[in-house]
């Protein structure tokens, strides 16, 4: 983790320094204020964000320093495979419920999820597919009236 | 008060609000009972199907899930020796040596009173305390908000995860994603990037239902592998009892245990970040060192089921203190019911009495309901708990994706926040991973424009000088609480742990531990 710890401390530090000098004096309309600007409280956040990455990075890099046994990785590269399949997955069936509707889409979805978590059952997969979309269509439309795909 | 209770029982005693609150309550009872299902999953997931409820049903049957989460936890830590939370993990200690004995159902009865018992009471608790507090927290001015808002942040980073700056890291992330939107001073748009669909700011479901309910999904998913999705099966034989399932002497027994659990949950759970584990940790160690055969327990012994899930449940109703009468969340959960309590138009905090008090009694009488349910739908419910948790991941965990979906599209906005729902589930799947804490990062967006609007009126009232804290004593308490949480527990604790390590090591300590050991 002690690795983990020193490259994310470092991203992070970044990530704040972008934040300070890049995306929150381009992207915010200063106006007329009468006490602070609208960017104080971001770029307060931001920097206390750069102090506290770059203090977890040294606390890091000084336990490396230090030496002792080596630590597990937090992520494997199978771990790694398996959330990026999980995330494509989840973007296919979210294009499929945006161009087929939340009817057609809702299933291909957790139909698609099914197979890869190596469920082969036809009929689970069949009453899983359907019956928690109908039910969620129905109470959507006819009990609580709210917007769907 | 008689006329807000007459307004509060015609609008909570009807039968629709009724079997709401009991559905609330089950399904809070089954995701517990869930090993790797927690009920800030649940709550998340169900924010945006009370949409359409009124203000009071749709809190009492969010806290009714959060109740039955609580509880049902204790199903599947007795019946197979995994917690379905974490704070139901002291319970394996004495539950599942009990099933293994022969009394699953002995076990369960008693979970569930102490739990009921330990709700009611602390829920009392919530009704006497949270008024009077309100009372005086009306009193209070920006400076001394700012103050609490900086103690809550720092005591709760310093308390949850391991290492205080990642903790302090995640929580800086979620107030900052509370920037952007229209700007209270200007009113202009501030890091909007040209999208009309942060004018609003960022969609509260979508950081609530990714962060925790989608990033969960992917983690379960990664840690196992195809056809390895299914939960551990409890033996039939082990869930039959032998003995009567619950008798006048186990009552006896118990009671103190569940009194002392009680305590020690309401008085935790008042406390920001510490949470349900601390609780029931606590209150079974105060058990043990109170018996007079301490040998018991981890053996089997009924009280110490008793402390911990008394505990545990009630930690829910207390936890509503601080967001009841100052409007600051303690927990992801109370986070989360924060969120939902701005959704319906109510602002928590000292004003929440004065502008809506009707509402606050109708949630009172709700949450008292969900009492009652939790006892009916423990009672009528085990054995059908005893089949839930087997249930299948690789049939449990598609619904859950597909209701994300639903549950991030319903909040408004159309499939925009739907697809950042999904970026906050990958950011959350590497903060689970890198073990960033969720709690400050949830309690840090919600408390995100309170504590702009605070902090910017402090620094405009005082001219940014810091003298001026001489007139505001409680804000100078609450700042001298912030450094010395950070001391104790981010500087102290970080040094004690080195020494303790090697010497723990040495010794082949590991399991014993105390929880909550922290890095610094």
């Amino acid at each position: 983790m002690d690795r983990a710890d020193l490259v994310g401390g470092v991203g992070i530090a970044l990530l704040g320094l972008l934040m300070i000098f890049v995306v929150i004096p381009l992207d915010t309309v200063e106006g007329k204020y009468f006490g602070l600007p609208p960017t104080f409280f971001p770029v307060l956040l931001s920097v206390g964000l750069t102090a506290c990455a770059a203090a977890l990075a040294v606390k890091a890099w000084r336990r490396l320093r230090a030496g002792g046994p080596p630590q597990p990785a937090p992520l494997r590269l199978r771990n790694l495979a398996m959330f990026l399949i999980s995330v494509a997955l989840v973007v296919a069936g979210l294009v499929a419920i945006e161009f087929l509707g939340i009817i057609f889409g809702g299933p291909l979805l957790i139909g698609a999820f099914m197979l890869f978590l190596g469920e082969r059952s036809v009929i689970r997969i069949a009453l899983t597919t359907t019956l928690p979309v109908a039910a969620v269509y129905l109470l959507a439309t006819h009990v609580l009236r709210a917007p769907l795909p | 008060m008689i006329e807000y209770l007459t307004l509060a029982a015609g609008e909570i005693f009807t039968p629709t609000v009724i079997g709401y609150i009991t559905l609330g309550v089950l399904i809070g009872y089954i995701v517990g009972a869930l090993p790797g299902m927690n009920r800030t999953t649940a709550i998340a997931l169900a924010i945006p199907f009370t949409f359409t409820m009124p203000a009071a049903v749709a809190l009492s049957f969010l806290i009714g899930i959060n109740k039955g989460g609580a509880a049902g936890a204790a199903v599947s830590a007795i019946l197979l020796n995994v917690p379905g939370e974490p704070s139901a993990v002291v319970t394996t200690y004495d539950g599942y040596p009990m099933t293994k004995q022969g009394k699953a159902q002995k076990a369960l009865m008693i979970a569930l009173v102490a739990s009921v018992v330990g709700d009611v009471l602390a829920t009392i608790t919530l009704i006497m305390l949270a008024q009077p507090v309100a009372r005086f927290a009306i009193g209070l001015g920006p400076i001394e908000l700012a103050a609490i808002l900086i103690f809550s942040m720092t005591f709760i980073a310093a308390v949850s995860g391991d290492s205080f700056f990642k903790a302090l890291i995640a929580g800086l992330l979620g107030l900052l994603l509370s920037a952007p939107g229209i700007d209270i001073e200007t009113g202009l748009p501030r890091m909007t990037f040209g999208m009309l669909e942060l004018y609003d700011g960022i969609p509260l479901l979508a950081v609530a239902i990714g962060t925790l309910a989608l990033s969960e999904i992917m983690v379960q998913i990664d840690d196992g592998w195809r056809g390895d999705h299914q939960y551990p099966q409890v033996r039939d034989d082990e869930a039959k009892d032998r003995e009567p399932v619950f008798s006048v002497k186990d009552a006896v027994q118990i009671t103190p245990a569940v009194l002392r659990g009680s305590l020690v949950g309401t008085l935790v759970g008042i406390l920001p970040g510490l949470g349900a584990t601390l609780a029931s940790f606590l209150a079974y160690t105060w058990t043990r060192q109170a018996s007079k055969t301490p040998e018991r327990f981890g053996k089997g012994a009924p009280e110490g089921v008793a402390a911990s899930e008394s505990a545990d449940n009630a930690t829910v109703p207390a936890a509503l203190i601080p967001v009841f009468a100052i409007g600051v969340p303690g927990s992801l959960s109370t986070a989360l019911l924060m969120g939902a309590f701005m959704m319906h138009g109510l602002t928590p905090g000292p004003f929440l009495f004065k502008e809506s008090g009707g509402v606050v009694f109708s949630i009172y009488l709700g949450m008292l309901l969900a009492s009652v349910a939790l006892l009916a739908v423990g009672l009528f419910g085990q054995r059908i708990f005893s089949m839930v948790i087997r249930v299948r991941k690789s049939v449990l965990l598609p619904v859950i994706v597909f209701l994300c979906v639903v549950g991030a599209y319903m909040e408004g906005g159309g499939m925009f926040g739907v697809y950042l729902m999904l970026v906050f589930g990958v950011v959350g799947y590497f903060m689970k991973k890198y073990d960033f804490s969720f709690v400050t990062f949830v309690v840090g967006y919600v408390l995100g424009p309170m504590a702009e609007l605070t902090i910017r009126q402090s620094l405009i009232i005082s001219d940014a000088n810091p003298a001026v804290l001489i007139d505001h004593p409680i804000a100078v308490v609450f700042l001298l609480l912030a450094v010395f949480s950070i001391w104790r527990f981010a500087i102290a604790g970080a040094r004690s742990m080195q020494i303790a390590q090697p010497a723990a090591e040495a010794a082949g300590g590991g399991p014993d531990a105390t929880p909550g050991g922290k890095r610094g």
